[in-house]
């Protein structure tokens, strides 16, 4: 789009409430809720077993202080216990992550995968007045946010609350007075928690800050080598990097300082929990309502407590974000389709007309004023104009991106039989034959190769070291802005739709390649309804029809030889393109 | 940046503002992947040692916790059950609650400063060992062979470079978990010899079996993380490709394309997650049965009289307190080291790469002396181009020349003019040296070859045009320059002085990208300036301004434009158009 797409917006992509989160992943548990159940179960049965060691190492202190010289009956119940809860521990922990894994990460999957296609199904003008940075955004860092965090701090919530449960009871087994010296340690956990999600999430999001700048220095730097060593920026990119490293090593040190804080409240709850049970303990020893094998029991439990509590404070942190991706995913998810499907008139022979149509982006201040154009079937029309004139928004509305403020625009093309090319060029990540056979899944390498020989770019396989099947796109092999032009224009060809519209889509490419581009472009507009706004006059020039525009307005169409007899805007734009030509030809 | 300023002091030995100006690092790349290790080891050792000092000390006071809760057991709790009152125990219960505190005090101390210290020391060395590799990639002379894909030098310059720092956990940590065990040995032997002794004998004996059983699962684990797609990446470049997707109506077939690219990665996940567990659960047991073990073992001592109840609590602790370190110790040793390996590899193959042949040229030439009055600046002797056929040129100190080449010819005569490519047959001299006998560095100072994509940086756009060479040009030229460039103050959001970019510039149009690199290399002013294509994504009208505008700047030094370009035809003192009219001259 000219202009307006460059402002970045902040999106107004929606964020879903906690309650539709919940609500979706409760639908997405479909099936699998019994399979949740039994996670749950196990992770129980896996807090349980923590409790048996200090509960047996408590009876046999007790056993100990009443036999002398042989070993008791009970002694082999209690090795049984101790060897059976420590098998226990180890079959569960495998059991538990395997079900884990298989129930977290496939709701994962099919939410990424949800994600997509929801995030490429959104009606474009959202994309158009958004930008694509915010569903950028949201398929890279909070997917990734969620698949890290989700799996690992699940777990970590499930088995650290049913150990408090589960330690909570056995010690109100031994005597709920134990219960004041392990209460004590919860208001502190809860103190350490806020003070950690008060701090540590701004110095992790600088940290990562801190580590993407670099990335992108680093990357920035690789990706334009050429440029570097053309113009001798070795040293400064080197300096920048090292400046932008250092960042990321200072951040990093305040992460870890974080961290040992956090270890170090933790740490200081864990000891005066022990200080007061042990008191506790103490006190009901010489109230004569506790043997020593019980004060031991209540101490060791405790203790048991520390470690699931401490791995959970140090994910609270990653679960608060994880929460709020999950929320900016399932916004898309649920954000409801509604595709102005551009509206057909029955037959489908490309013709497209415009009656009295205008158009404003904010309501205010038009862009497009009373346009009325019929395009007929097979008919190329160039669109001609300065920045600004309306050109890439008129075709924007033919091709029923937007639907028109005011007027009414009638097409006898299906939405799925008309294609857009514009300037933007993406490479995906992929091979070369991938990025071709988005347009037509079931083309072979044959039907690819024949598609770039049309557009004249049959060169770029074999400059790539494994032609078709070189990876390119992010970190893979560079292609130069040209060869994505041709790339898009031989995707749109394999798309073979009734109305094209080509919004610049040259313009990357190289000039030396003018004849193969003018070429390539009467290929595609060939034998259909094409729409091409173009810098490069002669493609212009070989349409049938050409429109001027200023101010959204059409000030003047005609073919290239009527226009030009006019001596109005494009005899002139024609004179000043065509004087090079001219003396080149002189030249030769 | 958060709440804290850069200035703020977040705590002990946090690093200075300013990056460090001394290298600790040696280097030779020719040197086996342990050797690098050593070095990395020996680089950073001051903090590598005092990390392991503090952590040794915590793993003496962490096994020293279950003496002191036995000695309150056997001290404070026991008489209580012999009738004994509270009173008479009120001494061991001050002397052995500070001994409690003051074990806490250490345990916390010891393992924050302890273990900060350590990652200092693996981000200090990971910070040079990355600026080494770029230095390598961005060393002026290049490397030998074909461009690498950035993605992969990336991964080297980061990734690996992590990796192999990850060494100096095997010399931070272990120590003190050996120590640690080695306590847990000596507390045991005190309490009762054959405790003592069956832990030194049995001990080892565990750590192997965990090893053994660890082999295969990890050596799994690690290939399925390695092989796994990165799901989110991949979600991430299809929803960048929006617009391209929609334009060509592509929307289920990427979605559909991107369910298989999911679902592969949900293999490979659940791979790794099955390998991973079954490694925890094998380890969780065999841990928790050696504890087990030895509880038994005092229990049977105790029964038969010869261990207190209090000395029957500390066994128990000090088995529970074995696990940690020994399943630290399994992990590192095992992991880290076989990581660290291969990844010291890769950062060595790619430090030890030749340099390009077109990069080690020396010839300086005599600076002093100008170039005014040599007929050839530039001598094009039988060049082969790619498609086979020759190129014969010369051209004269301030000429404005077009030469019409496809663009693979471009690239080529822009390679050689930048030392970055040998000619197979023919040559190009420039004052009549061979281009590949010049240093690389001085000839790039002479003849700027400008690469037809605009490679731009993240800082505004004045820092861009100024940015030639290790400090910025001058301001005014750069300000000039943006003009001739045909790029106005008002098409930009906050002008030259405030608009910003980032690396790659996507906040700005193709043509405003291809405008500003083209004021970069006016601005640069070199010698011979070598322009491909410099118009290409630039309206008709604006192109021939610009042709002009340039024509007239550059009077008095020498440009070459490779394009076909009508607008810099019309201006040029003269075209070499090879492929015009038959054969190439």
């Amino acid at each position: 789009m000219t202009g307006s797409a460059e402002t970045a917006f902040d999106g107004p992509l929606p964020i879903a409430t906690g309650r539709t989160v919940a609500r979706t992943l409760w639908r997405m548990l479909a099936g699998r809720r019994l399979r949740l159940v039994g996670l749950l179960l196990l992770f129980l049965l896996e807090a349980a077993t923590a409790v048996v060691f200090p509960l047996i190492v408590g009876s046999l202190v007790d056993a100990v202080a009443h036999t002398s010289g042989s070993v008791p009956a009970s002694f082999w119940w209690q090795l049984a216990a101790l060897a059976g809860a420590a098998i226990a521990a180890g079959i569960l922990a495998w059991a538990g992550a395997i079900a884990l894994a298989r129930l977290a990460e496939t709701v994962i999957a099919e939410l990424r995968e949800n994600y997509v296609a929801a995030a490429l199904g959104l009606p474009r003008r959202v994309i158009e007045t958004a930008g694509t940075g915010d569903v950028v955004t949201r398929a890279s860092d909070d997917i990734a946010q969620a698949a890290e965090t989700l799996p690992n701090a699940l777990p970590r919530v499930a088995i650290s609350a049913f150990t408090i449960v589960i330690v909570g009871v056995s010690l109100t087994a031994l005597d709920p007075r134990y219960l004041i010296g392990f209460a004590l340690t919860l208001p502190l956990y809860a103190l350490t928690l806020r003070w950690y999600l008060r701090t540590a999430p701004a110095v992790y999001a600088a940290d990562r800050a801190a580590e993407s700048v670099r990335g992108q220095h680093i990357l920035g730097t690789l990706t334009e080598l050429p440029t570097v060593t053309a113009h001798r920026l070795e040293h400064r990119q080197l300096t920048r990097i090292r400046d932008a490293a250092w960042q990321t090593v200072r951040w990093a040190m305040r992460t870890r300082i974080i961290q040992n804080r956090l270890f170090g409240r933790v740490n200081l709850t864990e000891a005066i929990g022990l200080f007061a049970v042990l008191a506790v303990g103490i006190w009901l020893a010489y109230t004569d309502s506790a043997t020593p094998g019980d004060v031991t029991a209540a101490a060791l439990l405790f203790l048991r407590t520390v470690a699931p509590i401490a791995a959970l404070l140090f994910v609270m942190d990653e679960l608060q974000s994880a929460l709020a991706a999950l929320g900016r995913i399932i916004g898309v998810i649920e954000q409801p389709v509604e595709e102005a499907a551009p509206r057909s008139t029955g037959s489908s022979d490309g013709n497209v007309t415009l009656h009295d149509v205008s158009f404003s982006y904010d309501g205010s201040t038009p862009v497009l004023q009373n346009i009325s154009l019929a395009i007929a079937p097979g008919e190329s029309v160039a669109l001609v104009g300065a920045t600004g004139s309306g050109k890439s928004t008129l075709a924007a509305l033919i091709a029923g991106i937007h639907p028109p403020t005011a007027g009414r625009i009638d097409r006898s093309v299906p939405a799925e039989q008309i294609v857009t090319v514009t300037q933007e060029s993406h490479v995906f990540t992929g091979t070369l034959a991938e990025n071709l056979s988005l347009a037509e899944p079931t083309a072979d390498h044959d039907l690819l190769r024949d598609a770039l020989t049309v557009v004249g770019a049959n060169q770029i396989p074999a400059q790539l070291p494994d032609g078709l099947s070189t990876l390119v796109g992010h970190g893979g092999h560079p292609l130069t802005g040209s060869a994505a032009s041709h790339l898009a224009l031989a995707r749109a060809l394999l798309a073979n739709p009734a109305l094209v519209v080509l919004d610049e889509a040259t313009a990357d490419a190289d000039t030396a390649d003018t004849t193969a581009l003018d070429h390539a472009t009467r290929a595609l507009t060939k034998g259909r309804t094409a729409l091409v706004i173009a810098h490069r006059l002669s493609q212009a020039a070989s349409c049938d029809r050409i429109i001027v525009m200023e101010h959204g307005r059409i000030i003047e169409q005609g073919n290239h030889d009527a226009l030009l007899l006019t001596n109005g805007p494009y005899a002139t734009l024609w004179a000043a393109w065509s004087s090079g030509t001219e003396r080149d030809e002189g030249a030769v | 940046m958060g709440g804290r300023g850069a200035g703020t002091r977040a705590g002990f030995f946090e690093p200075p503002v300013a990056p460090p100006t001394t290298d600790r690092l040696r280097i030779d790349p020719s040197w086996s992947a342990a050797r690098l290790s050593g070095s990395i080891i020996r680089g950073v050792w001051p903090w590598i040692a005092a990390g392991s000092v503090l952590l040794i000390v915590h793993g003496i006071a962490g096994m020293l916790l279950p003496v002191v809760i036995g000695m309150l057991v056997d001290k404070v709790v026991a008489p209580s059950a012999a009738g004994v009152g509270f009173a008479s125990v009120t001494g061991p219960l001050v002397w052995w609650g500070l001994a409690l505190v003051g074990v806490y005090l250490v345990v916390n101390l010891s393992y924050r400063f302890g273990g900060r210290l350590g990652w200092f020391g693996v981000q200090r060395s990971q910070f040079e060992l990355s600026q080494a590799v770029l230095s390598r990639v961005l060393d002026p002379r290049g490397m030998v062979g074909a461009a690498r894909a950035p993605g992969g030098l990336l991964a080297v310059a980061t990734g690996d470079v992590h990796r192999a720092c990850l060494v100096l956990y095997v010399t931070v940590y272990p120590p003190g978990e050996i120590v640690g065990l080695l306590t847990a040995a000596v507390i045991l032997f005190a309490i009762h010899p054959w405790l003592g002794l069956g832990v030194v004998v049995a001990l080892p004996i565990v750590v192997v079996l965990m090893q053994l059983a660890a082999i295969p699962l990890r050596r799994r684990s690690i290939r399925e993380q390695a092989g796994l797609a990165d799901a989110a990446a991949v979600a991430a470049d299809l929803v960048a490709g929006y617009r391209v997707i929609r334009g060509i109506n592509a929307q289920a077939t990427a979605a559909g394309r991107y369910r298989t690219v999911s679902r592969e990665a949900l293999r490979g996940t659940l791979a790794a997650q099955f390998a991973r567990a079954g490694f925890d659960g094998i380890s969780t047991a065999t841990a928790q049965l050696f504890a087990a073990a030895v509880v038994v073992a005092a229990a049977i001592l105790a029964f038969t009289g010869q261990l207190t109840i209090g000395q029957l609590v500390t066994v128990a602790g000090v088995a529970v307190s074995l696990i940690g370190p020994l399943d630290g110790l399994v992990g590192t040793l095992g992991t880290f080291w076989a990581i660290s390996q291969a990844s010291a590899r890769r950062v060595l193959d790619l430090l030890s790469e030749p340099a390009n042949p077109a990069g080690l040229g020396e010839h300086t030439g005599d600076t002093t002396q100008r170039v005014g009055t040599a007929e050839d600046l530039l001598r094009v002797d039988r060049l082969a181009l790619p498609d086979g056929s020759l190129l014969n040129t010369t051209v004269s100190s301030g000429e404005f020349v077009v030469i019409d080449l496809p663009q693979a010819g471009q690239r080529l005569l822009t390679d050689v003019l930048s030392a970055q490519a040998v000619p197979v047959t023919g040559q190009v001299l420039l004052d009549g040296v061979a281009v590949e006998a010049w240093d690389p560095t001085t000839l790039r100072e002479r003849v700027l070859a400008v690469p037809h994509t605009a490679g731009l940086f993240a800082g505004t756009v004045l820092e861009n045009a100024r940015a030639t060479g290790d400090k910025p040009l001058d301001e005014a030229i750069a300000r000039t320059a943006l003009r001739v460039a045909a790029l106005t103050e008002t098409e930009l959001p906050s002008g030259y002085d405030a608009t910003r970019v980032g690396d790659g510039g996507r906040e700005l149009s193709g043509g405003q990208r291809q405008r500003i690199a083209l004021a970069r290399a006016i601005t640069a002013d070199p010698d011979l300036l070598v322009l491909t294509d410099p118009t290409s994504s630039v309206d008709a009208v604006t192109e021939q301004h610009i042709a002009a505008a340039l024509r007239t700047h550059r009077v008095g030094r020498t440009t070459i434009v490779l394009t076909s370009s009508p607008a810099f035809r019309a201006v040029a003192d003269r075209l070499i158009a090879p492929y015009e009219g038959g054969e190439p001259s």
